[in-house]
């Protein structure tokens, strides 16, 4: 585990100089220039006292510092960038960054973040066949520290590996993965989103078995949880899901019609252009209205 | 003596006794035990390393050594309790209402306090709105108010702004609003999501005023940061916004009839049914087919 000063330092340099001030401006009657230099490469461990001092300077409050939030934060900004290159299917880069990142001094959460996207870049460009990829995160999600240190890295390996068979008709072994996952307790507002992205990869994994009673059940569910953690990330995917189920159950039309505008609308309202496009060329009779 | 370190002492001590470790067991390892002792009487600030150590002793996250959880428990208590009061109109219950002085009454929770009297005052009649206004905005200016506890802050400011509506003075409204929706909350959410309540306030009140093309603005800028924080509360509402600018500049128009068919849709997909069918009762004229017929 680094040590918290150091990720605190690094967080300060971080804001520091996003609002474009020197170090001399911001230790101005505080510590020595020398001092906040080495507060930033986490060199020295400052008291409390001080990052608050810091933090006022700088307008930020010493909770938002030390939150959770503020990892997840940095998380994000990681999981972003590796998100972005993975999309565009430039593994080379994913595994150059993920090496990159491994190295630098940042929670631990971020480096299983890099480890996962390596393997699965891995995967992507076809060095390491699924099983073996399925086998490497496997090892790197039973780590017992993991759940611990990132509850959320620990259900998104977890979530790959369920992914990984359901695409390769394994759908035994995803379904398991799925309903261990959902029984889970999910504590934080992070935690809670991840939740929904399960529910609906789930639900997808049930169509593709052909459960479409069971599944039609796991996309309401998520349609329920969506909007009581007034959360909108899944919730045209899951009006798009509950559509297909209902064709499949042979639901009537109407009902089917508006679920499929209702996710049109959303994947709109969300600026969500690749999947208006999806739902405009391929279910365009189905719509009520176009924007 | 610091008040964070106070606090940060109280709630190592409670968290201690609340699992029965004397002081040594506590810092065996870490730290002397009169460090500690130090620590806990608020004495001394200790070092980021050292508050994780503690943290991890305790098996608590450090921002929970960092926030009084038996502080914020007493403010929420408050706060429940006066704004049933003030929404049953028992203004005269809050006036009399005596606070015992104690370790878990933050300053926090006493500024809370004075500004539901602000209110009450206000509310009886006892004083003016030009002096309310004043009241407010001392509140505001009070300590470190705007950094220690951001979201009491946004909350007495926007009182002041529907105040000033209230009373006709729109352009000091307009101003709190302004300047509420350029606050960089960075990585908060909770406080963004405030802000989007606030850039919803604001919309209406440039409604009201007739300012639309500032209106339009306004709630795009809510609908963006809606789509970014992926919060959809207010979301329907800003497009229903959206509509009525447009319906105010253009009249019956494609731009028009997209956003009320929008709010429409998404009061529906968030099972606002209520929302939706207002809309499809006052706006039935701008939905569905309306819209190719314009295009």
């Amino acid at each position: 585990m680094i040590p918290l000063s150091t990720s605190i330092g690094y967080h300060l340099r971080q804001i520091r100089l996003e609002k474009n001030l020197t170090q001399k401006e911001v230790c101005k009657d505080i510590c020595s220039q020398a001092e906040l230099s080495k507060i930033e490469q986490g060199k020295v461990s400052a008291t409390i006292d001080m990052i608050q001092k810091i933090a006022r300077r700088l307008n930020v409050s010493v909770l938002q510092l030390f939150e959770e939030d503020t990892q997840s934060m940095i998380f994000r900004e990681y999981d972003h960038k590796f998100t972005k290159l993975f999309r565009n299917e430039q593994f080379d880069e994913v595994i150059v960054f993920a090496k990159k990142t491994v190295d630098l001094p940042l929670y631990s959460s971020i480096h299983l973040l890099a480890r996962y996207f390596e393997l699965i870049a891995l995967e992507g460009k076809k060095s390491l066949d699924y099983r073996s990829c399925i086998s490497q995160l496997s090892f790197v999600a039973d780590n017992e520290e993991v759940w611990y240190e990132s509850p959320i890295m620990y259900l998104r390996i977890k979530l790959a590996i369920a992914n990984y068979y359901y695409l390769n008709q394994q759908y035994v072994h995803s379904r398991k993965i799925y309903e261990e996952l959902l029984k889970m307790d999910f504590e934080t507002e992070e935690l809670k989103h991840l939740r929904l992205k399960i529910l609906y990869n789930h639900a997808q994994q049930l169509f593709f078995q052909g459960d479409y009673k069971e599944g039609l059940k796991v996309t309401e569910l998520g349609i329920d949880e969506s909007i009581i953690r007034k959360n909108s990330s899944f919730s045209g995917h899951f009006y798009y899901q509950r559509a297909n189920f209902k064709e499949k159950l042979d639901y009537e039309m109407e009902t089917v019609k508006e679920d499929y505008s209702l996710s049109y609308s959303l994947f709109a309202a969300l600026n969500l252009e690749r999947y208006v496009e999806i739902v405009e060329t391929g279910r365009t009779d189905y719509l009520l209205f176009k924007f | 003596m610091n008040s964070l370190n106070i606090s940060i002492g109280n709630e190592i001590k409670r968290i201690r006794q609340e699992r029965n470790w004397t002081q040594s067991e506590l810092c065996q390892d870490i730290c002397s035990q009169a460090e500690i002792s130090k620590i806990e009487n608020g004495h001394n600030s200790p070092t980021v390393d050292l508050l994780q150590q503690i943290a991890e002793r305790l098996e608590v996250p450090i921002s929970n050594l960092l926030e009084n959880k038996a502080e914020i428990e007493t403010f929420n208590r408050f706060d429940h309790m006066l704004l049933k009061l003030t929404r049953e109109g028992h203004y005269d219950q809050i006036q009399k209402y005596e606070v015992q002085k104690s370790n878990s009454i933050s300053s926090e929770t006493m500024l809370l306090l004075e500004y539901y009297r602000i209110i009450s005052d206000y509310r009886m009649d006892k004083f003016d709105y030009r002096t309310t206004s004043v009241k407010l905005s001392r509140l505001t200016e009070k300590g470190e108010l705007k950094f220690e506890s951001p979201g009491l802050y946004l909350r007495i400011k926007m009182a002041l702004a529907i105040l000033y509506a209230e009373n006709f003075d729109y352009k000091q409204a307009e101003k709190i609003y302004a300047d509420l929706e350029d606050i960089d909350f960075r990585n908060d959410i909770e406080m963004r999501t405030q802000q989007l309540k606030i850039i919803y306030n604001h919309a209406k009140l440039l409604f009201k005023v007739g300012k639309f093309d500032k209106g339009l603005t306004v709630t795009q800028e809510g609908i963006q940061l809606s789509v970014h924080l992926h919060n959809f509360s207010y979301m329907a509402h800003l497009y229903y916004q959206k509509g009525e600018f447009f319906e105010e500049l253009y009249g019956l128009e494609a731009n028009t009839c997209q956003s009320y068919m929008m709010a429409y849709e998404l009061f529906s997909a968030f099972q606002m049914f209520r929302y939706a069918d207002i809309v499809k009762d006052v706006k039935k004229n701008f939905l569905f087919s309306s819209i190719t017929k314009t295009e």
